[in-house]
């Protein structure tokens, strides 16, 4: 599989927070979410791929350009989208679309009109009179028209309400259907990327906890609920965040597929049940450890 | 004010001071046109237009947040600030130019010509300096540090030049037209080389701040 984004040992000192020598891949052609609690790094990681902070140590290759050398290049196939919307505030959608086409090599104007139409952005009106719904969507279709190879985007969602949320999201899901483009999109919002994202990196206290395919990762986790002395304890070991109830109690298992036979016969009988679970219940226990 | 965009207010600014010496063809017929308020007024008003820029440019890009969207364009730090340098350049270049073909063809007395335009060329170049400086400031500190700065001189050049000369003539006996022949007695062309020598270098300067303390965040 070839990778679009490849980060070695990635080090961002803050005085109350370290990003901690993160090695992570992500893969061309997919969207890729990036999950972690606030606070966890992924704006500053973000922040540090597209060369707006300074790293103290490591490496970052954008389609196969260094972060810092290959700024401009990188800049102009890279769509992104960040946490906060700048723009000139009293200028209006369709003078920004002008300014910022002398800076893309490949700024298609015609894409970008349709885009303001496609996201119903009003092309006249002064930015700084637009709600956090147009702004993300303005940014987006900046990020979009200049045909990108990747595009990254940090918490776009986040403010947006339902409908424009899902909009975006399904958005995004059309653009990546060819191939040719990859996603990478942070966010605490794990509906989000549960519903878009073929693979998952979580996140947490300035490290990479977990990196999968999400197929994978929710085949292999999930909760069992058990009825006293169903579970064996060498399994019972393998749970994490137990539970207890009256009739029994339950646990999350990161490894499902290696002890489902272990469980056939209390699945069959009634006394183990399995339960799907979510991208939050699993942000949960990475959080909390085993 | 939201009317009216900075641009056209500026260009404004730009287009009274280039039509100025039209307007005041009568004071340059004058014995001794220096004496007079006319290149006197002339050359500060060259600060107005600069610093003007300077001052509502950066303060909507901090107020816009400006920098902010521009380092996420595929945009050097170097071409940001050239392109600023070279604006400031081009209008006191422009500025300079127009009022010296100016002078040369209203002013009756040829003799007139060469005091005047070395007069205003020397304020040119203390204003391409003065200008270069404000920028390295503004990319170091803010604008909202150093537009206070720029207000103040605004206000200055408008108030300050009547007391001090008052207080030169009064107290030391200098008057305005001694400072001026006093100016002018520089060689306007060594000042020139030099000053647009320390413009470029200050350029130089304000890339490595706006490197150091906005593209990255510091």
């Amino acid at each position: 599989m070839d990778n679009i984004l490849k980060i070695t040992n990635l080090r961002k000192e803050y005085e109350e927070f370290v990003l901690d020598d993160i090695s992570w891949d992500v893969p061309k052609g997919y969207i890729t979410g990036l999950i972690g609690p606030n606070g966890a790094g992924k704006t500053t990681t973000i922040k540090l791929i597209m060369n707006l902070l300074r790293s103290d140590g490591g490496r970052v290759e954008v389609l196969g350009l260094d972060h810092i050398d290959d700024d401009i290049e990188i800049k102009n196939r890279v769509g992104y989208v960040g946490e906060e919307q700048f723009f000139y505030e009293h200028r209006s959608a369709d003078w920004t679309g002008k300014f910022v086409s002398h800076f893309f090599s490949d700024w298609d104007m015609q894409r970008y009109k349709e885009l303001l139409e496609e996201f119903k952005i009003p092309r006249k009106k002064m930015i700084r009179k637009f709600s956090k719904g147009m702004r993300v969507k303005l940014s987006l279709a900046i990020a979009l028209s200049h045909d990108p190879e990747l595009i990254i985007l940090d918490e776009p969602t986040a403010g947006l309400d339902p409908v424009i949320r899902r909009n975006v999201l399904d958005f995004l899901q059309s653009i990546t259907q060819n191939g040719d483009k990859s996603v990478l999109i942070s966010s605490h919002i794990t509906d989000d990327i549960a519903r878009i994202a073929d693979t998952i990196t979580y996140m947490i206290n300035g490290r990479i906890a977990l990196h999968t395919a999400k197929d994978d990762l929710l085949a292999s986790w999930k909760k069992i609920h058990y009825s006293k002395g169903a579970l064996a304890p060498k399994i019972l070991d393998n749970l994490e965040q137990l539970e207890d109830h009256a009739f029994g109690g339950s646990g999350i298992t990161r490894d499902f597929l290696k002890i489902k036979d272990s469980l056939s016969q209390g699945l069959s009988n009634g006394n183990i049940k399995v339960e799907n679970v979510g991208l939050d219940d699993i942000l949960i226990s990475l959080v909390k450890g085993r | 004010m939201q009317k009216f965009s900075i641009s056209f207010i500026l260009y404004i600014f730009l287009a009274v001071g280039l039509v100025f010496p039209l307007f005041n063809h009568d004071r340059l017929t004058g014995p001794d046109p220096l004496t007079l308020n006319f290149v006197f007024t002339l050359a500060p008003y060259l600060f107005f237009v600069v610093l003007g820029a300077v001052y509502i440019h950066e303060q909507m890009e901090e107020k816009t947040n400006g920098y902010s969207f521009l380092r996420i364009l595929p945009v050097r730090a170097s071409d940001i600030v050239v392109s600023k340098f070279l604006l400031v350049f081009l209008t006191t270049l422009v500025y300079v130019g127009f009022h010296c073909v100016a002078f040369v063809n209203i002013s009756p007395d040829p003799s007139y010509v060469y005091p005047s335009c070395s007069f205003l060329i020397i304020n040119a170049n203390i204003c391409l300096v003065l200008t270069a400086l404000l920028y390295v400031g503004i990319f170091r500190y803010g604008n909202s540090k150093i537009g206070k700065f720029i207000v103040f001189l605004w206000i200055f050049i408008v108030i300050a030049p009547i007391p001090i000369n008052i207080f030169l003539l009064k107290r030391l006996g200098i008057s305005r037209k001694e400072i001026i022949e006093k100016v002018i007695s520089l060689n306007w062309v060594i000042v020139a080389c030099v000053s647009v020598a320390v413009f470029f270098l200050l350029m130089r300067t304000a890339i490595k701040t706006l490197k150091k303390h906005w593209l990255y965040g510091g």
